[in-house]
């Protein structure tokens, strides 16, 4: 079973993130006419939670959304944080910065 | 007479099997070589694969339509509830055969950090059996010390 993963904020843009998807998923897969009847909805969802993510920024609340689709032979799992959710990484990055 | 017979036993040797399967707008197989029990078998599986892909398509898109609502009422709970100055957290999980949903909102520290309590995210949360499961295994020790 293959996993995707996408994530999304305020600050992303609907078309790049299913080009994102689009990448993680073979062509002649996704040319089939089977797997587009099932991707239909999954696109349609990235693009209602990118236009949540930039309303809720704008309103000064926090959104964490995770969307889990199973498609024949894949899971595609769909992240909107708002805001963005910081790694340890970032967290250190932060500090070096600050040092 | 005899010419309308041999319409007639033409007409029953014409098949209503269809001879190929089209995959796409441009790709589809032939099945004209095969014999037409197996050529029915063959249509019969394809078309109940179409309608189990079309059943799945169904669900998910109910799925993120339910999403799309529900996200809509939270958000507008929520934005109303902060605009008044006060604090919220609200959590949504709900699991379907065609996935998972997990939402967390609101202007709280909690909603913040987005990360849902077993019990927010509709899991069993054994930690209260393991308490009590912890202090019994205590008292046993202690039993078996004193005798």
């Amino acid at each position: 079973m293959k996993k995707i993963n996408i994530q999304i904020s305020n600050d992303t843009i609907a078309s790049v993130a299913i080009r994102e998807l689009n990448s993680q998923i073979s062509e002649s897969k996704r040319n089939s006419p089977e797997f587009q009847i099932v991707y239909a909805p999954v696109t349609a969802c990235i693009e209602d939670l990118t236009s949540k993510a930039k309303k809720i920024a704008r309103s000064g609340t926090t959104i964490h959304v995770n969307k889990v689709f199973k498609l024949p032979d894949t899971n595609i799992f769909i992240a909107l944080d708002y805001p963005k959710k910081t790694g340890l990484i970032d967290k250190f990055k932060r500090i070096f910065k600050q040092v | 007479m005899s010419e309308n017979n041999q319409e007639k036993n033409l007409t029953k040797s014409i098949s209503n099997v269809p001879m190929e399967i089209n995959l796409g707008p441009t790709t589809s197989i032939d099945l004209s070589w095969l014999p037409e029990k197996e050529r029915q078998a063959l249509l019969i599986d394809y078309t109940k694969g179409m309608l189990d892909i079309n059943k799945t398509a169904h669900e998910l898109h109910v799925d993120a339509t339910v999403l799309k609502k529900t996200l809509e009422g939270l958000s507008d709970t929520t934005r109303d509830v902060s605009k008044n100055g006060n604090s919220v957290t609200i959590t949504h999980s709900q699991t379907t055969k065609v996935g998972r949903t997990e939402v967390m909102m609101g202007n709280s520290g909690q909603a913040q950090n987005g990360k849902l309590s077993k019990s927010q995210a509709g899991e069993k949360d054994w930690m209260p059996f393991y308490i009590v499961g912890g202090i019994l295994t205590l008292l046993i020790i202690v039993v078996l010390m004193k005798g």
